[in-house]
């Protein structure tokens, strides 16, 4: 496996001008004799689908929600980063840049960090022009909010719905196409392989949620935009179709498979209330801007909260950060919290959960104002657990939210695989082992609109993808294989359903390569889940048909898929012996903070798969890092 | 708690459907709704029968998915609220709940609690964007919104295109939401050079796709779980006539 | 036929201002024709001179009468159009239904309208063509509005009908009133709750001023 990372030479501030006019361009005419595949159409594919068909390509889109406009990207809450400076107080692209590789702890590449930095500014012009409705103050100009890990505000906003607001202006973009008839759209559709030919990727098999029908696609070029797969750890922050099917087949093809061990875990979400939970659901990092954080100092605390007084609460994150406070970055207050529960301070009922408290926020804001900026956030935790947040303080609890790992890609977001474009959450690049809150959508809308429309058309200049068809051996055999997996999850006949699998895969990821990862825990995780896998092949039941709508069947698929990663995320999480952002290996630590080794591990972990139950190859590409200095990241 | 269901089955879009009944043990009552016709699935599975299909993804309020009509209302009884993010909390020992999926015309059923609601996409392919293509955009900040349009654009742009409306609707009408649609970018400066284009399109999309008119009776207004309001209607409908009466030149581009 | 009016006309949004527009006329004429019955309470001299003045001016009369004819016939048919519409787009019924936040008369405005369109004819054929009741019309003289209303209104059955469909009216306006406006894209927040109002004060004083009339003639106060 070759991993070139085509980073272009030159200063780093014009890597990308310079790398838009070195690649080989398409006349406007010819573009429409290339065909592209998009797979998933949250931001990232939505924006790329719309774009490259702007540009003239012809576009196919697929997603397995049953409209673009429900991808999860919709979720997000708090915000979009763009180093606009509009509120002067001293950003830039530089520092926005210098603070992502930071928050990524240095395990991102330099010069796609950069880029993502220096495109953010476009993408807030483009949503805008849209027609997002971004907060704004009275003389008509946007507002801005403060994020973590960072000590300027430059995160863009609309109330607690950001991320809606930006899809439904992708989507808008989608649907201006669709009406064109410029891009043709397949909603519940699912990915379930993709197809090689002569090496290069040149189409996909899906099946159809609605009919069962099994199909083959092709095209010049295939992009993933499939987004993260943190439902491997069965409770989630993400939507409960979330899965890693479509990279997972990629990477089962040869796409290699860049850190799946970095997950995020987020600070505050709402604590699990009991065995029923389906999933987890975040409340935006943004309140940290106004919530204090704190646990009780004594332990077993079990008085109410309004009961303990000032002196004996603990306010960690401000105590142990003192210049970054309730604003540390995500992976530092999930551990600190987990650390204090961990302590026997947890608060509720589980005692897996710390305050965060707006009584302060309250009192020096108003009732109002702090409803005015966190209403929805507020109702939402409201109607989950029943409890008034303006009343007593909210109880929140890490829960994993996004995956900074994914397939690996070169700088023009291409895989391992020829013609296989991965962006967005789906690929690995530009988080390190870390993303700071308001990232996930710049870069998912950086990929889409900025970048891979500007890559891809190089691509096909160079490439020349010969011509092909779905009756090409590939696309028969690939379907067979597909119908063949369907058939045998609904032979099996066994005892126990696809969730079943799913949560005690869930409970053994959470448990042994969640927050906190030693080895003696990976290993038994590692021989735990190919039992459970064993388990699934022969125990598995599956209801209904495979024809026609079968959620079962869904589930089991992606299911399937969960199990085998989750073995691959263990695996690299027991090589990756240090401690870098969200990936914690207990062993490597200093007075309780990650302890990172960049004479051994400052480079991407490549997976390259080998075959059925084969132990895969781990491939490197080492980082370096010409403009910022390698250094301890400290918040404190 | 024990509660007794009465749920739509339809195999898919072409047989018929009934309401079959079950009766779900150990509902707890911090229990999503959904989470309680999961803990219902696993039981049918395991006894070898065919789970209840419903749509459902994010389960926090915001995608837009799931879709049943519980006790005669979208997204059941509370206010403001959609279906996953109802608990249990809200009914008592004993209910007997009627669960069924969106009726409309417009809307068929593909299976059980799944409904067809891709007119909706159509809707929006006919006007419901800024025609502005990627990169051609200038600063944001050029052009100063005033608070109030941008939070009231805001307000509309809520939608989550769930469909609650139609289904409250004894008319199943869609006019909340392509007034919602239209609301957005018609209060915004971004939107006006389209404006009454757009009003046009998405209006006879709407009526090409089989939807009712809308008769103000504010049903739709209660059952959004966005808690949209129909001013956005009555913008609609204003548009819509100020279109047709004195834009003729947008005929023929509406109708592309 | 392709022009723009009939496109128009055809949206479920035109045959709405079709409604709303028609409507609001009958409104106007309704409180032109309360106004005029008002007078009976002031003397048989006043009603009848007013009665007499407008046949003074047959083209203003008849100008109004077509209109109004010509309003009704508009709503009564985009209203069957809208039903059928209406009913093709929902075919199937709940199992359960609540219609939370919408208003009775919001939903059943088919219902109470079908109730007025065949109190109307009833009226018309009561005084203007006296079909119903010709014995009670022999001996009087044409123009002496005053004697029709007293003669008529002696039998209780008959003054029960009336109340009752003046009342079918107000409910029918409870929610006409705002309707309309709203069809016509008049919504604002700040004067919602004052258009709402009005719509059921009209409403009420339509009822009591139309009703009022039989059941005065009946308990004795107006002979």
């Amino acid at each position: 496996m070759k991993l070139e990372s085509k980073v272009p030479s030159g200063p780093l501030a014009e890597k990308w001008s310079k790398h838009k006019f070195d690649v080989k361009l398409i006349n406007p005419a010819n573009k429409r004799k290339y065909s592209v595949i998009v797979v998933g159409t949250g931001l990232a594919g939505a924006s790329a689908a719309a774009t490259m068909a702007e540009l003239g390509y012809k576009v196919t889109a697929f997603c397995y929600q049953d409209s673009p406009r429900r991808a999860h990207s919709i979720a997000a809450q708090g915000g979009i980063n763009a180093a606009k400076n509009y509120q002067g107080d001293g950003d830039s692209v530089h520092r926005l840049f210098y603070d992502t590789i930071k928050g990524g702890d240095f395990r991102a590449r330099e010069a796609n960090v950069y880029r993502l930095a220096q495109v953010s500014t476009d993408i807030i012009d483009q949503s805008v022009a849209q027609g997002v409705p971004f907060a704004r103050d009275y003389g008509g100009l946007l507002a801005n909010r403060s994020f973590g890990g960072s000590q300027v505000s430059r995160t863009f906003y609309a109330r607690g719905q950001t991320g809606q607001q930006l899809l439904l202006g992708a989507y808008s973009a989608l649907s201006r196409q669709i009406g064109m008839g410029t891009v043709e759209m397949h909603g519940k559709t699912e990915m379930l392989d993709l197809v090689i030919v002569n090496g290069k990727a040149r189409g996909i098999i899906t099946r159809n949620l609605e009919t069962g029908e099994i199909k083959r696609w092709a095209a010049d070029a295939v992009v993933l935009a499939t987004g993260g797969y943190g439902n491997v750890f069965y409770l989630s922050t993400n939507a409960i179709g979330c899965n890693v099917t479509a990279t997972y087949r990629a990477y089962k093809k040869g796409a290699g498979f860049a850190n799946p061990c970095f997950t995020q875990i987020h600070p505050t979400c709402i604590p699990v209330s009991g065995d029923h939970q389906s999933k987890l659901t975040l409340m935006s990092e943004s309140l940290r801007n106004d919530g204090r954080v704190w646990a009780p100092k004594k332990k077993g605390d079990k008085r109410p909260p309004a009961d303990i007084p000032e002196e004996e609460r603990d306010y960690f994150l401000e105590v142990k950060y003192p210049s970054y406070g309730n604003l540390a970055p995500r992976d530092i207050a999930s551990r600190a919290a987990k650390e204090a529960c961990d302590d026997g301070r947890g608060v509720g009922e589980s005692g897996l959960g710390v305050y965060l408290d707006f009584a302060d926020a309250i009192k020096r804001l108003g009732e109002d104002k702090v409803r005015e900026r966190y209403g929805n956030l507020f109702d939402m935790y409201q109607k989950i657990t029943d409890e008034n947040p303006y009343k007593m303080p909210m109880r929140i609890y890490p829960a994993v939210h996004y995956t900074m790992g994914g397939l690996w890609v070169d700088y023009n977001l291409m895989s391992t695989i020829s013609g296989l474009h991965v962006i967005g959450e789906a690929n690995f690049s530009d988080h390190g082992s870390n993303r700071l809150g308001a990232s996930a959508l710049m870069q998912g809308l950086a990929d889409g609109y900025f970048v891979l429309p500007n890559t891809i058309g190089n691509y096909f200049a160079t490439a020349k993808p010969e011509k092909t068809s779905i009756d090409a051996p590939e696309f028969i055999q690939a379907e067979n294989e597909v119908k063949e997996r369907i058939q045998k999850f609904m032979s099996i006949n066994g005892t126990k359903t696809p969730a079943e699998f799913h949560k005690e895969l869930g409970h053994i990821m959470w448990e042994k390569c969640g927050m906190a990862r030693d080895k003696a825990g990976l290993e038994s995780a590692i021989s735990k889940i190919q039992a459970l896998k064993k388990d699934f092949w022969s125990n598995l039941k599956v209801t209904g048909t495979a024809e026609g709508l079968n959620q079962t069947l869904e589930r089991a698929g992606r299911v399937a898929d969960f199990l085998e990663f989750g073995e691959l995320m263990c695996r690299d999480a027991l090589i990756r012996e240090e401690s870098c952002g969200g990936h914690f290996r207990v062993e490597h630590q200093e007075e309780g903070e990650a302890k990172r080794d960049d004479a051994n591990f400052c480079h991407v972990a490549v997976w390259e798969y080998q075959g059925e139950d084969k132990v895969p190859l781990r491939h490197k590409e080492e980082l370096t890092f010409e403009t910022l200095q390698l250094s301890t990241r400290s918040y404190k | 708690m024990k509660i007794k269901l009465h749920v739509w089955r339809q195999k898919n879009a072409k047989s018929p459907g009934k309401m079959e009944t079950y009766s779900p043990s150990d509902v707890n009552p911090n229990m999503s709704f959904l989470e309680m016709l999961d803990v219902l699935n696993e039981d049918l599975i395991k006894k070898g029968e065919d789970a209840i299909s419903f749509d459902h993804d994010c389960r926090e309020g915001i995608c837009g998915s799931c879709s049943m009509v519980i006790n005669g209302r979208p997204h059941g009884p509370s206010k403001g609220t959609t279906a996953c993010q109802l608990h249990m909390r809200s009914f008592k020992e004993g209910d007997e709940l009627f669960i069924e999926p969106w009726r409309a015309g417009a809307f068929p059923v593909v299976k059980d609690l799944i409904v067809d609601r891709t007119p909706f996409d159509r809707i929006m392919a006919k006007g419901g964007f800024v025609s502005v293509n990627t990169g051609s955009a200038q600063d944001a900040n050029a052009l100063p919104i005033s608070k109030d349009l941008a939070d009231k654009s805001f307000e509309a742009a809520a939608c989550i295109g769930c469909g609650a409306c139609v289904a409250a609707c004894k008319n199943s009408s869609a006019m909340l939401f392509v007034s919602a649609k239209v609301s957005q970018l018609a209060l915004l400066p971004q939107g006006q050079p389209e404006r009454m284009r757009r009003a046009l399109g998405m209006l006879r999309q709407h009526d090409e796709e089989g939807f009712g008119a809308c008769t103000n009776t504010k049903a739709c207004e209660a059952a959004c779980p966005k808690e949209i309001s129909i001013e956005n209607i009555a913008r609609l409908n204003r548009d819509f006539m100020k279109a047709t009466l004195f834009y003729p030149e947008h005929e023929s581009s509406a109708n592309e | 036929m392709n022009s723009w009016v009939f496109k128009a006309m055809k949206s479920t949004i035109g045959q709405k201002w079709l409604m709303g527009l028609s409507g609001l006329f009958m409104i106007f004429f309704l409180l032109g024709h309360m106004s005029g019955n008002m007078l009976i309470y002031a003397g048989p001299e006043a009603i009848n001179t007013y009665a007499e003045t407008l046949r003074k001016f047959p083209a203003l009369l008849w100008a109004f009468r077509i209109l109004s004819v010509v309003a009704l016939v508009v709503h009564v048919v985009t209203a069957v159009v809208l039903t059928k519409r209406n009913r093709a787009a929902n075919p199937i019924p709940y199992a359960s239904s609540a219609w939370k936040g919408s208003s009775w008369s919001s939903r059943n405005m088919g219902m109470t309208g079908f109730v007025i369109l065949l109190y109307i004819i009833y009226h018309l054929a009561h005084f203007t063509w006296r079909l119903t009741h010709p014995e009670l019309f022999s001996e009087l003289d044409a123009f002496d509005a005053y004697q029709m209303v007293i003669l008529s209104f002696q039998e209780p059955w008959l003054v029960g009908l009336y109340v009752f469909a003046t009342f079918t009216v107000c409910l029918h306006l409870t929610h006409s009133i705002s309707s309309s406006l709203q069809t016509l894209g008049i919504n604002h927040p700040k004067y919602n709750e004052a258009i709402r109002r009005l719509g059921d004060f009209l409403a009420i004083v339509l009822f009591l001023g139309f009703s009022s009339i039989p059941v005065a003639v009946l308990l004795g106060i107006l002979s």
